[in-house]
């Protein structure tokens, strides 16, 4: 076995450039693997940590009713109970701040461009417990009085105002009422998070109570939470235990970001694939190629005495090699770019704007280093390369010994 | 002593619709010891002879003896261990593999037979400084000479000590001072060691150091 497998190994040099050619393409698709998938796990990473200190928190009460039709947001469907909430979750040591979550327009009132946005009545003390919106506001802070808006640089940008600015927020009032109010841009924000940059503005909490008629009501509560958010959630749910308020961890409200997140997996068993084709035909190739220049060879060793066995497993130790070559060149070349986009990212702000597709995050994409998938390409790539040499070695062997020394010319 | 018998051995090559009668009913016994070349035109079903005698091939009818044991039922595995075993082979293009050492193909035999590595390294110095490439033990085969390497391929042949050496036209790709020591080698070794060679050739050299000369014609004997 020793020396077969020195064998093996020797003729893995046995043609240097075809060699070097071979390793450098298995080369280049584990490197493609490792660089999507670091990339797709970066922005799983990133998407989840965005959402909860942006968007979700780790997770909200509200009216399931609310939940359901959040799109349309019936701002009329309310917290019952608030006190018996407010109770348990301090019963907890558990952070949480109320919120309004309204429908409005945002309209610049000298151009009268106008805009659909969702509102957000906050408390800014509360807020910064829950959320982390506050360390990305600048020139400026979360809206505390009354007539104070926080708007992002996108929204900024898109209809043209600034900071000191007014801008009209028009809505429906929880009595259904129509109502609009002017309010002064005291700050803007930019968060990783394009959603919330894209589709959210911000006014105090008092200030949405009085825009929209709330009568002291709110219509989410959000918690943030450092165990288990599903657990939690049910566990909440339970004890809390009033008629239509519900637990909703941040899983479940960004069902379209979970949905993407799944997809993923299939996606990272579809690169394997692709990186399994590369493989297999650059090994296919080099290993049809080896088998058919030393036909006369196999026939020499199989006429010594070496048995099939031994025969296969000398080109599976020789693809084998070739494999585990081209996994640690690709994973040098992984470690590169992965490194490069950890440290520097890639901007493709150019290319897709703010375009979050799923993904809450920036247009500035990075990696991440993922030893597991690493170690897996590695083996993935030495077995498989170890596998598809088996099938042209089986076909040299199919032919009769006699054959393969008369087509070489060796013998007779 | 006798050691290969073969009797009404034929062999016959089907290739679609084409049927073409290689050997016809050869009988022949090979003593111990022999210094023999089979010789015959091209076609004639030397190689053939080789094949069988080697136990690379099986005969369509007939039988073959080695030793008193049967090779026309071995199978597959059985036939690769006697192989192994019992007969070195010498090539027309020595058949070197490339990347070893003149040293590690002449214990590629002894590998096979999983021989320790103080016995390996015993035997194949040994046998290299006999058929004169003392020094010679860690050259690859293209830092060698023709007639270099067909002595590399006969101490490979002869390194597990076989029974018999089948060497197929072993001078041909040699000139003829070359072919003529390497011949000179052989009859010294097939004194010493008492192993029997069969060759198979149409050089004359190759047929004036045999002992016994064996024809063969349109796969028949004309001894």
């Amino acid at each position: 076995m020793k020396f077969v497998f020195k064998l093996g190994i020797k003729n893995l040099f046995r043609y240097k450039e075809r060699t070097f050619l071979t390793c450098l393409s298995l080369a280049v698709g584990i490197c493609i693997l490792i660089f999507f998938n670091g990339m797709l796990e970066w922005a799983d990473e990133s998407s989840i940590r965005n959402l909860k200190k942006y968007e979700t928190a780790s997770m909200k009460i509200g009216n399931l009713a609310f939940f359901e039709e959040e799109n349309y947001i019936p701002v009329d469907e309310v917290i019952k109970e608030r006190g018996k909430i407010e109770k348990i979750l301090n019963g907890k040591d558990l952070e949480y701040t109320p919120e309004i979550k309204f429908k409005a327009n945002l309209i610049n009132e000298i151009t009268g461009d106008s805009y659909p946005f969702f509102g957000m009545g906050i408390k800014a003390e509360s807020h910064k417990k829950v959320y982390e919106l506050n360390e990305m506001v600048y020139e400026g802070t979360l809206p505390k009085s009354s007539k104070e808006i926080l708007i992002s640089k996108y929204t900024a940008e898109l209809l043209n105002v600034g900071i000191v600015d007014y801008l009209i927020v028009e809505t429906d009032t929880k009595g259904g009422a129509h109502n609009a109010d002017a309010f002064k841009i005291t700050a803007l924000f930019e968060t990783p998070n394009p959603e919330v940059n894209k589709n959210f503005f911000y006014i105090s909490l008092d200030a949405a109570n009085n825009l929209l008629a709330m009568n002291g009501d709110i219509n989410l509560i959000s918690i943030k939470a450092e165990q288990n958010e599903e657990s939690l959630a049910r566990e909440l749910k339970k004890e809390i235990d009033i008629e239509g308020i519900t637990v909703r961890p941040w899983q479940e409200q960004a069902a379209d970001y979970m949905d993407l997140s799944q997809g993923k997996k299939g996606g990272s068993s579809m690169m394997l694939m692709m990186a399994f084709i590369i493989i297999a035909v650059g090994i296919v190739n080099t290993m049809n190629m080896a088998v058919f220049e030393r036909t006369g060879e196999i026939g020499m060793m199989r006429a010594m005495g070496m048995t099939d066995k031994e025969i296969i497993l000398n080109f599976i130790f020789e693809s084998g090699g070739l494999g585990l070559l081209g996994g640690i060149l690709g994973l040098v070349l992984g470690a590169i770019v992965t490194w490069y986009l950890i440290r520097y990212g890639w901007d493709f702000s150019n290319y897709v704007g703010d375009l979050s597709y799923g993904y809450r995050v920036s247009a500035v994409f990075r990696s991440k280093w993922d030893p597991g998938m690493m170690i897996t390409a590695l083996i993935f790539s030495t077995v498989s390369a170890s596998i598809i040499s088996i099938f042209p070695a089986r076909r040299a062997l199919k032919r009769s010994i006699s054959e393969t020394l008369k087509s070489a010319g060796k013998f007779g | 002593m006798e050691l290969i018998k073969t009797k009404d051995l034929s062999k016959i090559y089907i290739s679609g619709e084409t049927e073409t009668k290689a050997l016809r009913e050869v009988s022949l016994v090979i003593e111990n010891g022999e210094f023999s070349a089979i010789t015959g035109p091209s076609g004639s079903g030397k190689t053939t002879l080789f094949n069988l005698i080697g136990a690379l091939d099986t005969p369509t009818s007939g039988t073959i003896s080695f030793d008193g044991k049967d090779l026309s039922n071995l199978n597959k595995r059985a036939r690769t261990l006697f192989r192994r075993e019992k007969i070195g082979f010498v090539f027309q293009t020595f058949n070197l593999i490339p990347v070893l050492t003149a040293f590690e193909n002449v214990a590629f035999p002894l590998n096979l037979l999983g021989a320790s590595e103080k016995e390996i390294k015993e035997k194949v110095y040994n046998l290299l400084e006999k058929v004169g490439l003392k020094g010679m033990e860690e050259r690859k085969p293209a830092a060698l000479s023709g007639g270099q390497q067909q002595r590399v391929a006969v101490a490979r042949a002869l390194i597990k000590e076989p029974i018999l050496v089948l060497a197929d036209e072993p001078t041909a790709n040699l000139d003829s001072g070359t072919g003529g020591e390497l011949m000179k080698l052989m009859r010294k070794l097939n004194k010493e060691e008492e192993i029997t060679f069969l060759f198979a050739t149409h050089d004359p050299m190759v047929m004036e150091y045999s002992r016994r000369r064996i024809k063969l014609r349109d796969g028949k004997i004309q001894e």
